[in-house]
């Protein structure tokens, strides 16, 4: 059975469905805005979504996992982004990406048990010439060694 | 005489902590009294010397980089600011041979303006172009493109010239246009229609 949405859930998703459906080839753009509104795509979202914009739910669905960086449940407070494609994995970043799992204690696609740190991979963050690259909340980082790392880890670790 | 200073704005510099060495870069300035302006520009593409910094002298712009945080106010005391000797020093940025080999067409701005700044993109010629369409009919805007010989890619284009691409004909304002990505690189890949309600 699928999870109801909160008021609260529901007038994010009626926000962005009411601001963007005028639009051509508006899904996208509503979903891009419920992540940013929720940090998530709740799973109950789809049929609201899937009704207003005269979309099958199978279709929204379709598109909710097919982008990996659309999430199904509430993300921790940081999102970390390690790069793991081509040109940052010939600069070392399968190193890097197994030193952050040790570093956080989870692997990608989890969330610290705190709360405070969720994992993902990336599949190129366009700062190529700059590998390994990783994203923090939206900041993009460039040339990121393990020292790196747990320096911008430990920055927001220790706020309270 | 304020003394201008360049500190990349682009995602790679940023990346590299263009933000904390333009912080550096004022907080030091104000703290020994020398006035600074601060340009964040695009990067000049070496980004293997990011953050590249500048700094505008009566022969040109000096080049340092890479630059951290930490370096700043030890370039200051090199005396940066006249272009002075330190390590990080890489001379005159146009003579810096990876770029002096270069001739640049479209990017030719980049990295020597603030992208955000249309002054600065006016002192170098923008908008030169459009002044001039402006006194134009559009008979002879489309003249004038084709006259031009302009290529856009292959990919983009089939290889036609952009004047004879279907969006530059029969423009009616009265109809909203929109131009859409085809599939097939051999059919015509790029096709306006007249639709305003199909949905993509």
């Amino acid at each position: 059975m699928m999870q109801a949405l909160t008021p609260a859930q529901r007038d994010a998703v009626r926000r962005g469905l009411l601001r963007h459906k005028a639009r051509p080839g508006p899904l996208l753009e509503v979903l891009h805005e419920v992540q940013a509104e929720l940090g998530h795509i709740p799973p109950g979202a789809i049929p609201l979504i899937a009704d207003e914009l005269n979309l099958s739910r199978a279709e929204v669905h379709g598109v909710v996992t097919f982008y990996h960086y659309f999430r199904h449940s509430p993300p921790g407070r940081h999102v970390v982004r390690v790069c793991r494609a081509e040109s940052c994995q010939a600069m070392g970043a399968e190193a890097l990406a197994s030193h952050a799992e040790r570093r956080l204690g989870v692997r990608f696609d989890q969330t610290t048990p705190d709360g405070r740190f969720s994992l993902d991979p990336v599949y190129c963050l366009g700062n190529c010439a700059c590998s390994p690259a990783v994203m923090i909340d939206g900041e993009l980082f460039g040339r990121v060694t393990p020292e790196r790392f747990d320096a911008l880890i430990d920055e927001r670790a220790s706020e309270t | 005489m304020s003394v201008r200073v360049y500190v990349p704005q682009d995602a790679a510099a940023l990346s590299l902590g263009a933000e904390a060495v333009a912080r550096a870069v004022v907080a030091t300035a104000e703290a020994r009294h020398a006035p600074v302006t601060l340009v964040r520009n695009g990067s000049r593409g070496l980004i293997w010397l990011e953050p590249l910094v500048e700094v505008e002298t009566p022969a040109g712009r000096i080049a340092y980089g890479p630059v951290s945080a930490e370096e700043v106010p030890a370039l200051f005391t090199a005396g940066f600011l006249e272009g002075k000797a330190h390590p990080k020093r890489l001379g005159l940025t146009e003579e810096i041979p990876y770029l002096k080999k270069q001739e640049r067409l479209t990017f030719a701005r980049v990295g020597l303006i603030d992208p955000f700044s249309v002054p600065d993109y006016i002192a170098h010629g923008g908008f030169r172009g459009l002044e001039r369409a402006l006194t134009l009919a559009p008979a002879a805007i489309v003249q004038e493109v084709t006259e031009a010989g302009l290529r856009p890619s292959r990919r983009a284009s089939s290889g036609r010239p952009c004047s004879i691409r279907r969006p530059t004909r029969n423009m009616s304002p009265a109809t909203p246009m929109r131009v859409i990505r085809g599939r097939s690189p051999t059919a015509c890949s790029w096709r306006a229609t007249r639709s305003a309600s199909s949905r993509a």
